[in-house]
C-alpha cells in the first residue's frame, strides 16, 4: 500500500479490535446514522476505538476506497468490515453482533434495583396492555438520562426483577443503574416515573420561583444566594437571599457539602455558573431559580420591580 | 427526513438511481423514495441469491457510488436499503 492514508486506514484497523468510522466523537456525534452505532455499541457494552472522520477529510474520503462503501458511519470488528449503519442495526437485532463483540465487552452483572409497589402497578398494567413479546426496557446513558419504554426484546439484555416487575437492561446502562430506585410520584402537574440512581453525579438542579417560595414558606432549611452585583441589588432585591460577594464565596466553600443551596441572579444565567462551581466543590444540593429575579417578580412577587 | 442538503447535481436523483442501479445489478428492478438527498431504495434481483448481507448492499451503494462523492452530491444518506430475490 503506497498510499500514506490507506496505509494509515489499514495500521488502525488493524490495531483496534473494534473500530467505528464516524462523523463527531461518541460524546458528540455530528450525524444521526452515526449516533445510532454508538448508542447499540453502548447497549452492547463494548469497548471501542473511534477515529472523527470530520477532523481528518483525508480518511473520510480514504476509508470510502478502503472499504468500497461509501458512506459513514464503518464498523471494523477483528480488521473484518461489518458495514454501515443499516447493517449493524440488522446484526444487532439478530443478536450476531453482540455475540460477535462478546469478547471485547467488560463482563456485566444485572444491577440490583428497586420497583417501589407505586410504580410496579402502572408498569405492569402497561406491558399486559402491550401484549404478548413485549417488555420493559430501561436504560441510563452517559449524562443519566433515563429512559423506561416498552418494546421488543432485545438479545442481550440483562433481566432484573422486582416487586413482581421484570425490567430489561441493556449492558452499557447496566453498571450505572446499580441500586437505583423506580418510583411512581403525583404531582400538581400529574403523575409520572421517578427514576434515580446513587451512581448519579450531582448536578445543578432548575428550581421555578413557585417551588422555591414553598420551600421558603416552609421553612425548610437553605441558603439562598444573590450572585448579581451591588449596583444590581440596589434597584430589586428577594428578601431572602444574602449578597454572594467574594469573603462570602469563601466562606460559603467551607460549608458542609450537604447544605441546601440555591443560586439567583438576574435571569438564572449567570447564577448557573455560580451554582455549577459549587458543585464541582463537592456540594450535593445545588439549585438554580430559573428566570432569575425577574422570575421571581412575575411569579412571586410582583412588589420586586422589574429592571 | 426534510433536511436539505445543497447540490450541484440537474435532473431527478431518484431517476439517476433507479437507472444506475438498474444498469450495475443484473436483471433488477429499483425502486426510489425520498428527496432532499435522503432516500430509500428497494431493489428486486436474483443476482443478489447466495451473497451477504454486506455484498447485497455494496453492490447496490457501488452503483451509485458517483451520486454520493463529494459535498455537493445529489445523495447525500441512504435512510433505508432493501435487497429482495424475485
Amino acid at each position: 500500500m503506497s498510499d500514506p492514508t490507506q496505509s494509515r486506514i489499514d495500521s488502525l484497523v488493524k490495531e483496534h479490535k473494534v473500530l467505528l468510522f464516524m462523523k463527531g466523537t461518541p460524546q458528540f456525534p455530528q450525524c444521526g446514522f452515526s449516533a445510532t452505532v454508538i448508542g447499540i455499541l453502548d447497549g452492547i457494552g463494548a469497548r471501542f476505538h473511534t477515529v472523527n472522520v470530520i477532523a481528518e477529510p483525508a480518511i473520510r474520503d480514504g476509508i470510502k476506497t478502503y472499504s468500497n462503501w461509501p458512506t459513514i458511519p464503518q464498523l471494523y470488528v477483528d480488521g473484518e468490515f461489518l458495514g454501515g449503519c443499516d447493517i449493524v442495526k440488522q446484526l444487532y437485532a439478530s443478536g450476531e453482533l453482540t455475540a460477535k463483540l462478546a469478547p471485547y465487552a467488560a463482563p456485566v452483572v444485572a444491577p440490583r434495583l428497586t420497583v417501589t409497589p407505586a410504580a410496579a402497578a402502572p408498569l405492569k398494567e402497561a406491558v399486559t396492555e402491550a401484549g404478548a413479546g413485549q417488555v420493559i426496557h430501561l436504560s441510563c446513558n452517559a449524562s443519566f438520562q433515563y429512559d423506561l419504554s416498552i418494546g421488543d426484546a432485545r438479545p442481550g439484555d440483562l433481566s432484573v426483577e422486582s416487586n413482581g416487575v421484570t425490567l430489561m437492561v441493556d449492558r452499557g446502562s447496566a453498571a450505572r443503574l446499580e441500586g437505583a430506585h423506580i418510583d411512581f410520584v403525583t404531582d400538581a402537574r400529574g403523575g409520572g416515573f421517578q427514576i434515580t440512581s446513587p451512581l448519579e453525579p450531582p448536578k445543578v438542579r432548575a428550581l421555578s420561583p413557585k417551588e422555591l417560595h414553598s420551600m421558603l414558606e416552609r421553612k425548610d432549611a437553605l441558603q439562598l444566594w444573590d450572585v448579581r452585583t451591588v449596583e444590581e441589588r440596589g434597584v430589586a432585591k428577594i428578601e431572602a437571599a444574602r449578597h454572594l460577594d467574594e469573603a462570602a464565596a469563601k466562606a460559603l466553600e467551607q460549608a458542609p457539602k450537604d447544605t441546601v443551596l440555591v443560586f439567583h441572579c438576574h435571569h438564572g444565567g449567570r447564577s448557573q455558573r455560580a451554582a455549577e462551581a459549587f458543585v464541582k466543590l463537592g456540594f450535593k444540593k445545588v439549585y438554580n431559580l430559573v428566570g432569575g429575579i425577574d422570575g421571581w417578580s412575575q411569579a412571586v412577587d410582583p412588589k420586586v420591580p422589574l429592571y | 427526513m426534510s433536511s436539505h442538503h445543497p447540490t450541484s447535481f440537474v435532473g431527478d436523483p431518484r431517476l439517476a438511481i433507479k437507472e444506475a442501479v438498474e444498469a450495475a445489478v443484473a436483471g433488477s428492478t429499483c425502486q426510489v423514495e425520498g428527496g432532499g438527498g435522503h432516500f430509500s431504495i428497494v431493489v428486486t434481483s436474483a443476482a443478489f441469491a447466495g451473497q451477504s448481507l454486506l455484498n447485497k448492499q455494496r453492490m447496490v451503494l457501488s452503483a451509485i457510488a458517483h451520486l454520493m462523492k463529494g459535498d455537493g452530491a445529489p445523495v447525500h444518506a441512504v435512510d433505508n436499503l432493501v435487497t429482495n430475490l424475485p
